[in-house]
């Protein structure tokens, strides 16, 4: 208790909180620049532990430490290498998927794998194991890593590959940081023939044409996913629009651009108000432009050609949207379900729409095969993602009583979304905790590695 | 951790026989809450108090604390903090002491003031830098409207809180650089063990809605809390009215 003084008066220390921006939690906030920084403080861990963070866009407490230390990765951003042959790039862990688009995609190369945002860095995409609208053929990040530098809790750096230390590697994607501090990676990027997307867009009117037609589309299209209209009801319930593509082949571009596929300029972005109103997105607003949106989108609509960052990251736009949840911060919540429990999906909707969960946001797509990685989220069947205030009353009582129906159907919830689910559904929606549990305790006997997310879930 | 809807997953109350204290424990604990620590000097009525959490599933531990035993503080503490982190702390301490003795005894009087104010501020404030050193956490202090406007009826209890509570205020803006959540309590007369046989006062209220108030008051992030709300506007009501009419007023 003598020492109380160094945490109120440190430069250091920051209150750090996820993309939602609720529950905040005070961390030293460490810079890296290299790897020495990072082999330093790790050896210097304190008993709170020590965490890697990127770009803050995991939406819950999964890369927040209390009263340890934090790892600011995003200055560690450098590429080492690139094979242009191969298409093998070697990079520093803070480095963002923006930075390796804008690099290599007037290349001809593009990343793997693209959440809806480019916001993000590699170490916190392998450590989400982060998917994309190609999940159904190209399955998630890590099955694109040739191999991880990992900064295990002895200080030591090694290089895991899912050839040689299959365990570990598999252990770290997926792992939220709590086996090591990744500090670089080897990328395999995708070669295409364009910076534009053909695409197809689709309205469908209700929940089973979104998902009849959704199938249909993506054995057609490597990228797919669809919007849902999380407040309509009954007859209309789980209308949505679907938006499928490929790269588009420079004979598919108009002449202007065809003469130059390869550009690529992310849009200039807009900022979204950094004081917003609590309660501007509300049940109204939203439904308002829900109707806007699906009414603008056209019924059916073939081979339109659109930019990357349109197809791909259309809230990147808005530069810190998630300030319009206002003060109060906002949920996502996103699951899978097995191909099997589909009526899950449509049960979440019916049960958030009853409760007036305005979700501005509401994605649903179907993934393809998992991973071999234990606390990899995605596997095959649907997933919904959705937004939700804090504020709607009797949120937490349905969401946990969602969360009990989705492990009862051998679902789970995404742990890079999450930051409310009850810790005893945990080894129920990820079986495999076991096993990556007692490959963790080898990397990391102490424990060195800690998130306010493992606080909350891991006991 | 407390998680996105403000849920917390520990608790631990100062004044772990605290018939208010309980109430407030019984109203944070949801799904999530499996871990509660009582901590006061009546062991044998924590274990009794104790029982119906356990029943329902909670893991219970209970740590003797006496609050007049300031030199005893840290190890306390210590022994709370060290079963986990702590999410939510309530300080639920102080006596009431007999207005009657307190006013012909000064040791008396100096003791309900001393429980109240230096060694409840004591206890506090070691809290406080317990959930600054875990990075997180919210402490709810229990003080009162008489910390507000003392009566004579209770000013020397009053005075007591009245050191608390000026603490506290500033406690609530150092919460707010460092992370800590800190919010200050303001009761009305409420029915308790404390107060029986007392005469009531307009606003009597049970410690359940004190507990229902705080509970509603955190979910709207205020920090500051009367229970009732409307003795709030009373209490400023009762600052500038003239004290040879307050005095003519009932209690």
């Amino acid at each position: 208790m003598s020492e109380v003084s160094g945490l109120h008066r440190d430069d250091r220390l920051a209150t750090l909180t996820g993309w939602g921006r609720t529950s905040p939690s005070r961390a030293y906030l460490v810079p890296v620049h290299d790897e020495a920084t990072a082999v330093d403080e790790v050896r210097g861990a304190g008993a709170r532990g020590i965490l890697a963070r990127g770009l803050g866009r995991s939406y819950g407490d999964s890369a927040q430490n209390a009263g340890g230390a934090v790892l600011d990765m995003t200055t560690l951003n450098q590429v080492l290498s690139f094979d242009s042959v191969s298409g093998i790039v070697t990079v520093e862990a803070g480095i963002s998927i923006d930075a390796l688009i804008t690099l290599f995609l007037p290349q001809g190369w593009f990343v793997p794998v693209t959440p809806g945002t480019r916001s993000v860095t590699i170490g916190g995409a392998i450590a989400a194991d982060i998917h994309g609208k190609n999940h159904h053929v190209a399955g998630s990040i890590g099955n694109h890593i040739h191999s991880i530098d990992l900064l295990f809790a002895d200080g030591q750096v090694r290089t895991l590959s899912p050839d040689q230390s299959s365990d570990q590697f598999w252990a770290t994607v997926g792992g939220m940081g709590l086996t090591g501090v990744i500090l670089r990676a080897r990328v395999q990027l995708t070669k295409v023939p364009s910076a534009f997307i053909n695409v197809q867009t689709q309205r469908a009117n209700n929940l089973d044409e979104l998902m009849e037609r959704q199938i249909d589309l993506e054995h057609k299209y490597p990228y797919c996913v669809a919007w849902i209209d999380c407040l309509s009801k009954g007859s209309k319930l789980g209308r949505g629009v679907i938006t499928a593509g490929s790269f588009a082949d420079i004979s598919q571009l108009p002449s202007n651009k065809a003469a130059r596929p390869l550009d690529y300029e992310p849009a200039t972005t807009i900022s979204a108000p950094t004081m917003a109103p609590s309660g501007l997105l509300n049940r109204w607003s939203v439904a308002a432009f829900n109707e806007a949106w699906f009414r603008k989108s056209p019924k059916h609509r073939q081979d339109e050609i659109q930019s990357m960052a349109t197809f791909f990251h259309p809230l990147d736009g808005v530069a810190g949207w998630n300030a319009l949840y206002g003060r109060a911060g906002f949920i996502q919540y996103q699951f899978v379900v097995p191909e099997d429990a589909a009526e899950v999906v449509r049960t979440a909707i019916e049960r958030l729409s009853n409760i007036q969960a305005a979700s501005f946001l509401a994605v649903l797509k179907r993934f393809g095969a998992g991973n071999l990685a234990p606390m990899s989220f995605p596997m095959p069947g649907w997933t919904l993602a959705l937004d939700i205030p804090t504020g709607v009353v009797g949120l937490s009582h349905v969401l946990d009583g969602l969360d009990e129906l989705i492990a009862q159907a051998g679902g789970r919830v995404y742990l890079a979304k999450d930051s409310r689910m009850r810790s005893e559904l945990l080894p129920m929606m990820y079986p495999r905790i076991e096993e990556w549990n007692h490959t963790r305790e080898l990397m990391d006997p102490n424990q060195h590695f800690r998130s306010d997310q493992a606080r909350r879930l891991h006991r | 951790m407390i998680d996105a809807l403000g849920q917390p997953q520990s608790v631990f109350l100062a004044g772990g026989t605290s018939e208010i204290g309980l109430a407030i424990v019984r109203e944070l604990i949801g799904p999530r809450v499996d871990r509660i620590v009582l901590a006061g000097r009546n062991l044998s009525q924590m274990a009794q108090d104790a029982e119906p959490f356990q029943v329902s599933g909670h893991t219970v531990s209970i740590v003797e604390l006496d609050v007049e035993d300031t030199a005893g503080h840290e190890g306390a503490l210590d022994s709370v903090f060290s079963q986990g982190d702590i999410d939510i702390a309530i300080m639920a301490i102080g006596v009431l002491g007999i207005q009657s003795d307190d006013e012909r005894d000064v040791d008396s009087a100096m003791r309900t003031i001393r429980v109240n104010s230096t060694d409840s501020i004591e206890l506090t404030f070691r809290t406080f830098q317990q959930l600054v050193q875990q990075g997180h956490g919210t402490v709810i202090v229990l003080s009162s409207i008489a910390a507000v406007r003392p009566r004579r009826a209770n000013f020397i209890y009053g005075a007591g809180k009245a050191g608390l509570d000026a603490f506290v205020q500033g406690l609530i803006e150092l919460g707010n650089e460092v992370g800590i959540k800190v919010i200050l309590v303001r009761p009305g007369f409420v029915r308790t063990k404390m107060t029986e046989g007392m005469a009531e006062a307009p606003f009597s209220l049970d410690p359940i809605d004190v507990a229902k108030d705080i509970k509603n008051a955190i979910g709207k992030g205020k920090s500051i809390i009367y229970s009732p709300a409307q003795i709030g506007p009373l209490a400023t009501a009762l600052k500038v009215i003239p004290r040879p009419i307050l005095r003519k007023l009932p209690r």
